[in-house]
């Protein structure tokens, strides 16, 4: 599973989402995913996790040790994103 | 789900107002991540009932089915999945927790 696919994967299953997947530790296994979307306005933060990681679920289990997952309406990007400067590749984009 | 297991779970969740799936005790984690779970609910004066996964393997699938969520720890606030250990974290810095946790007293 690539990081590409990964997001793709949750491109789909989350409406209007902008999504990027890291691999701060460059090994593979323990990846980090950023999900921005409307959708999670009003949803409990273990909702917003439970529709990122519930498509993901059987290939994380295989291939992916952990993926840590932080989710945000763009409302609340737009707060805090500065927090993720430089960690964001633009080619993950 | 087994109904016996799924009661068990559904009892532990519902009758304490605070309630940790974890690994190991409250006094002995056996997880880093339980760990942080403990020490963020110690953090908060929020008293708690926990059970230790590690000790009961139905139990330990069952709650993973009943919360439809596939990892430990598990927090339960009235009744009510939390999050696991990174919620937990997140919303114990964005001041949420404390908000979730007096609901509860």
């Amino acid at each position: 599973m690539t990081l590409d696919q990964i997001k793709s994967i949750i491109e789909q299953n989350v409406p209007g989402s902008t999504v990027y997947v890291l691999d701060p530790m460059n090994d593979g296994q323990h990846l980090q995913a950023i999900v921005i979307s409307p959708v999670f306005k009003s949803m409990m933060l273990i909702k917003q996790h439970q529709m990122v990681m519930k498509p993901l679920k059987q290939a994380l289990a295989q291939e992916v040790h952990a993926l840590g997952l932080k989710t945000f309406t763009p409302e609340k990007w737009e707060e805090v994103k500065g927090e993720f400067n430089g960690r964001i590749n633009p080619q993950t984009r | 789900m087994d109904e016996s297991i799924r009661k068990r779970v559904e009892d532990q969740v519902k009758k304490n107002k605070v309630f940790l799936y974890m690994k190991g005790t409250p006094e002995t984690p056996l997880c880093g991540f339980s760990a942080q779970a403990v020490s963020i609910l110690k953090g908060h004066n929020a008293p708690f009932q926990s059970f230790n996964i590690l000790e009961d393997e139905a139990i330990r699938q069952g709650v993973k089915e009943y919360s439809d969520w596939p990892t430990f720890p598990q927090l339960y606030v009235k009744g009510e999945l939390i999050g696991g250990c990174d919620i937990m974290t997140e919303l114990h810095e964005n001041g949420e927790l404390a908000k979730i946790l007096d609901t509860a007293k």
